[in-house]
């Protein structure tokens, strides 16, 4: 500011716009209110500015919060309808009305996400996060995203600590989607016993609610837990559980080969649902297996034999249908293939799978029966699942183990 | 209140007298005149109880001072509330509430904004050009503290109006002088002595500052460092209560959280302060480039006719609006995009470009003559420098673990360190602003280089060549604190005449005394320290007969005061008086003489060598009668 010029009556320099230097124009005012009645009229003017104040800082309050909420709910819709560029701008401007709303930060993260912008949005998370560590929302897209990054610690410890962590909404939903989301995760990145535990966990803690033991049932089938499998769906029967929960029975009872408890329940299961393919289609296995079965204690000895023989006979139909589809000639004189091998030792025994003889000769029933299980396991292999009672005497393979390294 | 008559108790006295008429006319009059001078004594003590009472509920000016200062606060505060919620209001009115504004309004609005904020200041309130920091010292050291509360009002609406309307200035400085303008009307209207008024003004500077900023410390630091320069504990208790009203009032509206909010930071290891060093050097550099271009443009548009003064910041909001088109980040304060910027939501590159147009856009208004601050474009501008340091360091040494954010907090205190060149300042700024003290290694290496940097290319700060351009030749504080004060060692000189004992007759003394050529001795006291007496006086005793009585027996034998060797010489100057000489003592022990020192020594030392006298003996002349008899103190 430029010094222009003097003071009328004193000559001192004075800025711009002024005639008079501070001192001269005092001492030109007419006296005042002494300093005490300026002191006590510092109150009301206070206590008035105060109030304008505060009224100028509640209406620009009430206008921040409006805006911000208008910015997100934009921002929803924009991410609804998939376009997340325009959400991440949206929620953006929403922030920069309300800094400090974690919804909004966790909306924009989440646009960020689908934006496949994952290091800004695990960078808003991780800022987030650092304020509210024990949200669930949080720890859970932070666990996603470390998911992404293939870190496995980090979003199991995020994982962990959305499961355990705050939700507003239906917590007890939130925790068990996050910890089916885990047991996915360490699934898919072949952490079979975490999985397993986390499953565990998952089914311990269901309420009452048969879909939700069909789920957990469903899932110990997909991981080959057929016991617990079983179990579950039994608990929804018990909790009113429909065709589904029979059906999983069922095939939780097959697939650990119990194949009586597995019949009373697909027939239920069809009986309940006629249409119902995959459990008329394991039915069917199921009859046929039991139909066939030479393991089954409850036969007699004659009865046993018979089924050996059955098998005997269906292993070799099945071999020679194998052979041709592979257009082996299998009455080769040096065995070359496994087929051929098999053929040899199938003619070799030929002659004894026959119910007289093995009634006479009950020692050759073993090899006659491992032999016919042996074919179907390796025509499996060679010319692919089979059907009928050709599988059924596969399964039957499978459970006893076979001979057929 | 005087006579009976209006006394109601005497009134009453009397009539009862009336009644009973039981004693003669003299009787009454004795008795009534009794009960009218007992009445009047009471009334007399009264009276004086009372003036007593309004005696105490007077206050002190020190103590009206203190209390003022509070009050200052408080009305500061609530300034600076409704300062940044009307910019706030302006920005949502002109450019919309959308984050990016749309490309007219981006492009129009500031140049318009401009366009009226130039007709206000030009038609109105001349005072309000400017950032606010110098414009309080001009009070200050010229005016006396003197601000006219119009300047507040006209602060407050052109920079509402430029910064609201995409201006790249910041509202901290205007709040400042803000602050500064109430406390001078407050302190005008309660008749305070012109050395308090002129004190009044950085105690509301520190509280419009400390609001601005919501950082008390900070604030209290710039005042001192930047506009008195001193710490003077009167003031400093003022400072500080005003700082800290206005920040309670402030973070009472409009919550306590931080301006930004900062990442975590921790230092892992100790090569990672090389890192900051190289942003301190980076910072030096980018301060440089912002002064010069500063002081090299604002000259220039000044010299122009006075009509385009009307059109300068129309003309720095239409460049501002071409950046934004871009780059809208660099528009208003942009507290937003530092807090963005310490969250790593920027790559570096755009935190470069970032921190270069908020240099460019930043200097255009400013030197447009725009009211408007400094302070926050210096943080947005250190932000992204900062950052863009930070990114290149982390792209080129992935070792490194300091975020983004850290650097771009450490950018802040070092842009302010070297721009603004108030070191202490720029160190507590973020330590205040973090609150992680683990921040505070880089932050003083980054700006230690910084300032250094700085200093070395640009000899005179910013504060001082705004100044200087003005043609106002304000008081540097930086110069002042550089420059090496004289002390009283640099003044004094050997004792070579004979140091007198109190216990020493007067002959004995005089025969000592006789033998130097100098005039005045210093007597030892001992315990009741020293004194001075001249050879005529000596001689006068002696003629007198009182050769054999002692030094101490001397009338009016008063101390004299002494100095020590490592005190200011203006201390010295200040207690010389009309003393001859004064005795320099050992601060262990002040009866051990290290020198002494004449009013003409210290002359001497100060370089006034056009009144040196060359003698003691010469002020002996001008000493008053009682000091020519006696050393008095």
């Amino acid at each position: 500011m430029l010094l222009e010029r003097q003071c009328e009556e004193c000559g001192r320099p004075i800025l711009g716009g002024e005639t008079k230097c501070s001192e001269c124009a005092a001492r030109d005012r007419k006296p005042g209110l002494s300093p005490e009645s300026v002191l006590v009229l510092c109150f009301p003017a206070l206590l008035l500015f105060l109030a304008i104040t505060g009224f100028v800082v509640r209406q620009y309050d009430d206008r921040q919060k409006i805006l911000g909420e208008e910015w997100s709910a934009r921002g929803q819709a924009a991410l609804r309808e998939h376009r997340p560029a325009e959400a991440i701008e949206d929620f953006r401007t929403a922030l920069a009305y309300a800094r400090d709303n974690p919804d909004y930060q966790l909306r924009l993260s989440l646009a960020l996400v689908a934006g496949n912008r994952p290091d800004e949005a695990r960078s808003y998370l991780l800022s987030l996060w650092a304020s509210e560590p024990e949200s669930g929302p949080i720890n859970l897209e932070l666990g996603r995203l470390s998911g992404a990054r293939n870190d496995v610690l980090g979003a199991v410890r995020y994982y962990h600590s959305a499961i355990y962590g705050r939700w507003d909404d239906d917590p007890a939903t939130q925790r068990r989607n996050a910890r089916l989301e885990l047991y996915q995760f360490l699934q898919s990145h072949g952490a079979k016993a975490e999985s397993q535990a986390e499953l565990m966990a998952f089914a311990a803690d269901l309420p009452a609610d048969p879909s939700l033991h069909i789920e957990a049932g469903n899932l110990f089938l997909s991981a080959n837990d057929y016991d617990r499998a079983l179990n579950e769906f039994q608990q929804a029967l018990r909790l009113g559980g429909n065709q589904a929960a029979l059906a999983g029975a069922g095939k939780a009872a097959f697939l650990r080969a119990d194949y009586v408890e597995a019949q009373r329940y697909l027939e239920r299961a069809a009986r309940t649902a006629p249409r119902s393919a995959e459990a008329i289609h394991l039915l069917e296995t199921t009859n046929l297996l039991l139909e066939i079965n030479p393991f089954d204690p409850r036969l007699t000895a004659e009865q046993r034999n018979q089924r050996v023989v059955r098998a005997f006979e269906q292993a070799r139909t099945r071999l020679e249908s194998c052979a041709q589809e592979r257009h082996e000639v299998l009455d080769a004189e040096e065995p070359q293939t496994a087929l051929q091998a098999l053929y040899v030792r199938t003619r070799k025994l030929q002659p004894q799978a026959r119910e007289r003889t093995l009634r006479r000769d009950p020692d050759a029933v073993a090899a006659i029966l491992n032999l016919a299980l042996e074919i179907e396991q390796i025509t499996a292999r060679s010319c692919g699942p089979p059907s009928g009672l050709d599988r059924a005497l596969l399964l039957i393979a499978e459970k006893h183990g076979g001979t057929q390294s | 209140m005087s006579g009976s008559q209006d006394h109601p108790a005497v009134a009453q006295t009397s009539g009862s007298q009336e009644v009973c008429g039981s004693t003669g006319d003299a009787g009454n009059g004795r008795r009534v005149s009794g009960i009218r001078n007992s009445a009047l004594h009471r009334l007399a003590e009264l009276r004086s109880v009372l003036q007593r009472a309004f005696r105490l509920l007077t206050l002190r000016e020190n103590t009206l001072f203190l209390l003022l200062a509070v009050i200052i606060g408080l009305f500061s505060g609530l300034a600076v509330v409704c300062f940044r919620i009307s910019m706030e209001w302006i920005r949502l009115w002109f450019l919309g509430p959308t984050l990016y504004p749309s490309l007219p309004r981006v492009v129009w609005v500031p140049a318009l904004g401009g366009l009226v904020v130039a007709l206000l200041v030009m038609l109105f309130f001349p005072r309000a050009r400017g950032s606010g920091v110098n414009q309080t010292k001009e009070a200050v050291y010229i005016s006396d503290g003197y601000i006219p509360f119009s300047t507040v009002i006209g602060k407050f609406l052109t920079c509402s109006l430029a910064i609201g309307s995409g201006h790249s200035l910041g509202p901290e400085d205007p709040a400042l002088q803000i602050g500064a303008g109430l406390a001078s009307s407050l302190g005008r209207r309660m008749q305070l002595s012109r050395r308090k008024v002129r004190l009044i003004a950085p105690v509301g500077a520190a509280a419009g500052l400390a609001a601005a900023f919501n950082s008390p410390i900070t604030a209290v630091l710039f005042v001192i460092e930047e506009v008195i320069g001193n710490w003077s504990a009167g003031v400093l208790g003022a400072i500080v209560l005003a700082a800290v009203s206005s920040v309670v009032i402030m973070r009472w509206f409009l919550g306590s959280e931080p301006l930004f909010r900062i990442p975590a930071y921790r230092l892992v290891h100790p090569t990672e302060l090389l890192a900051y060093a190289v942003l301190g050097v980076v910072g030096g550099i980018s301060s440089l480039v912002f002064v010069k271009i500063v002081s090299y443009l604002r000259p220039k548009l000044k010299a122009l006719p006075r009509k385009t003064q009307y059109l300068q910041p129309a003309a720095a909001g239409l460049i501002i609006g071409v950046i934004g088109i871009w780059l809208p980040q660099v528009m208003g304060a942009g507290y937003g995009v530092i807090d963005r910027a310490m969250h790593d939501r920027f790559t570096w590159q755009v935190l470069a470009l970032l921190g270069a147009f908020k240099i460019l856009a930043t200097s255009v208004s400013f030197v447009s003559g725009t009211p408007g601050g400094m302070f926050a474009p210096t943080l947005f501008i250190g932000a992204m420098v900062g950052g863009a340091v930070g990114g290149v360091e982390r792209h080129l040494f992935p070792g490194l673990t300091a975020s983004v954010g850290a650097y771009a907090l450490v950018g802040m205190g070092t842009l302010f360190a070297g721009f603004l060149r108030v070191p202490m300042t720029s160190v507590f700024m973020v330590l205040e602003v973090s609150g992680n003290y683990a921040i505070i290694l880089p932050v003083m290496i980054s700006n230690t280089v910084a300032y250094l940097i700085s200093r070395k290319y640009q000899r005179t700060a910013i504060f001082d060549l705004l100044a200087r351009q003005d043609g106002v030749d304000l008081p540097s504080m930086e110069e002042e604190r550089e420059e090496p004060g004289l002390r009283v060692e640099d003044a004094m000189r050997p004792v070579v005449s004979p140091v007198l004992r109190s216990e020493e007759s007067f002959a004995d003394a005089l025969r000592r005394s006789e033998a130097s050529t100098e005039q005045h001795f210093l007597v030892n006291q001992g315990v009741r320290g020293w004194s001075l007496v001249m050879l005529e006086q000596l001689r006068w005793q002696v003629s007198d007969g009182k050769g054999d009585m002692r030094l101490e027996s001397l009338p009016q034998n008063t101390r004299l005061p002494w100095l020590h060797p490592d005190q200011h010489l203006d201390d010295a100057l200040r207690r010389v008086g009309d003393w001859p000489v004064l005795p320099v003592v050992s601060r262990a022990d002040f009866q051990k003489l290290q020198g002494i020192v004449s009013l003409s020594d210290i002359l001497d030392a100060f370089g006034v060598t056009s009144r040196k006298t060359g003698s003691s003996a010469a002020h002996t002349q001008d000493m008053p009668k009682d000091k020519r008899n006696v050393a008095t103190g």
